[in-house]
C-alpha cells in the first residue's frame, strides 16, 4: 500500500505522476529531453545510464522500466 | 542552468511548482524543505541560496534557518513542519527508509496527502539539483551578501522569471 492513496493500477512512478499532475509536467519533459530527443549519445547509451543509477539506487521499477526501453 | 538551457526550462518549471506557487505550506516552509536536504547533503550553494530564499520568505530570519539545518527539533517551527522535514531527511537517506509511521505522525500533525507528496518529491528533486550542481563542480561564490540579494528576489519573482536572467530567449519561447 502507498503512503498516500494514489491512483491504483499505475506502475511505480506514473501513479504520483497521475496523483500530481502539475509535477508531472516538467517532470515528463525533463525526462524526454535527457533520453529521448536528439543527441551525440544514442537513446540506448542514456537508457543504460538511468538503469545503472536507479540499480545503485535500488529502485526496482526504475531499473526495470529503464532496463527494458 | 545557462549550459543547457533546454534541461533548464522543465528543472525551473519544477522548482517554481514546488516551491514558489500557491500551495497549503507556504513558501517559507517549503524552502526550509529544501535547505535542510541540501544541507544534508553537503550542497554549499543550494543550502546557502535555499536557505536565503527561506529566510526572505520568512521576514529575514537567518537564525530560524540556521536553527532548521542545525537541529530542526528544537526549531520555532510547527510539529506538522518537524514531521514533514522528517520525512524529507528519510528520503535523502534513500526513498525506502520513509515508513508508514513517519507518514502517519505527519498526518496526524495535519499534513494532507499533497502536502506529504510535496515533501518526498522536494526532498527527491533536492537530491537531483545538489547532484547536479556538485557533481558538475560548479563555481560557487563564497559571499553571504550577494546569496542575500539573490534569495530576496528569487524570493520576490520565482524562479521561472529569475531564470530569464541567464537563459537565452529563444529557450524561452519554447513551450512557454
Amino acid at each position: 500500500m502507498p503512503h498516500i492513496p494514489l491512483p491504483e493500477q499505475l506502475p511505480g512512478i506514473s501513479s504520483a505522476f497521475a496523483f500530481r499532475p502539475e509535477t508531472a509536467k516538467p517532470l515528463r519533459e525533463l525526462a524526454h529531453i535527457l533520453l529521448h530527443e536528439p543527441n551525440s549519445l544514442s537513446p540506448g547509451e542514456r537508457e543504460l545510464i538511468a538503469t545503472h543509477v536507479s540499480s545503485l539506487n535500488d529502485c526496482y521499477f526504475c531499473q526495470t522500466s529503464h532496463g527494458a526501453a | 542552468m545557462a549550459f543547457r538551457p533546454e534541461t533548464a526550462k522543465p528543472l525551473n518549471e519544477l522548482a517554481e511548482i514546488l516551491l514558489h506557487a500557491p500551495n497549503s505550506l507556504t513558501p517559507g516552509e517549503r524552502e526550509l524543505i529544501a535547505t535542510y536536504v541540501s544541507t544534508l547533503n553537503d550542497c554549499y550553494f543550494c543550502q546557502t541560496v535555499h536557505g536565503a530564499i527561506a529566510a526572505a520568505h520568512l521576514h529575514g530570519d537567518e537564525e530560524l534557518v540556521r536553527c532548521v539545518k542545525l537541529d530542526f527539533g528544537q526549531a520555532a517551527i510547527s510539529e506538522k513542519l518537524k514531521a514533514l522535514l522528517a520525512i524529507a531527511g528519510k528520503v535523502q537517506n534513500g526513498g525506502k527508509q520513509v515508513t508508514k509511521a513517519d507518514v502517519e505522525v505527519a498526518r496526524r500533525r495535519g499534513a494532507t496527502d499533497i502536502e506529504i507528496h510535496d515533501t518526498v518529491l522536494i526532498a527527491a528533486a533536492f537530491c537531483m539539483f545538489n547532484r547536479y550542481v556538485d557533481g558538475l563542480d560548479t563555481w560557487q561564490p563564497h559571499d553571504e551578501e550577494l546569496y542575500r540579494q539573490r534569495g530576496k528576489k528569487t524570493a520576490k519573482e520565482g524562479y521561472v522569471t529569475m531564470s530569464r536572467e541567464y537563459l537565452p530567449r529563444s529557450s524561452q519561447k519554447q513551450g512557454a
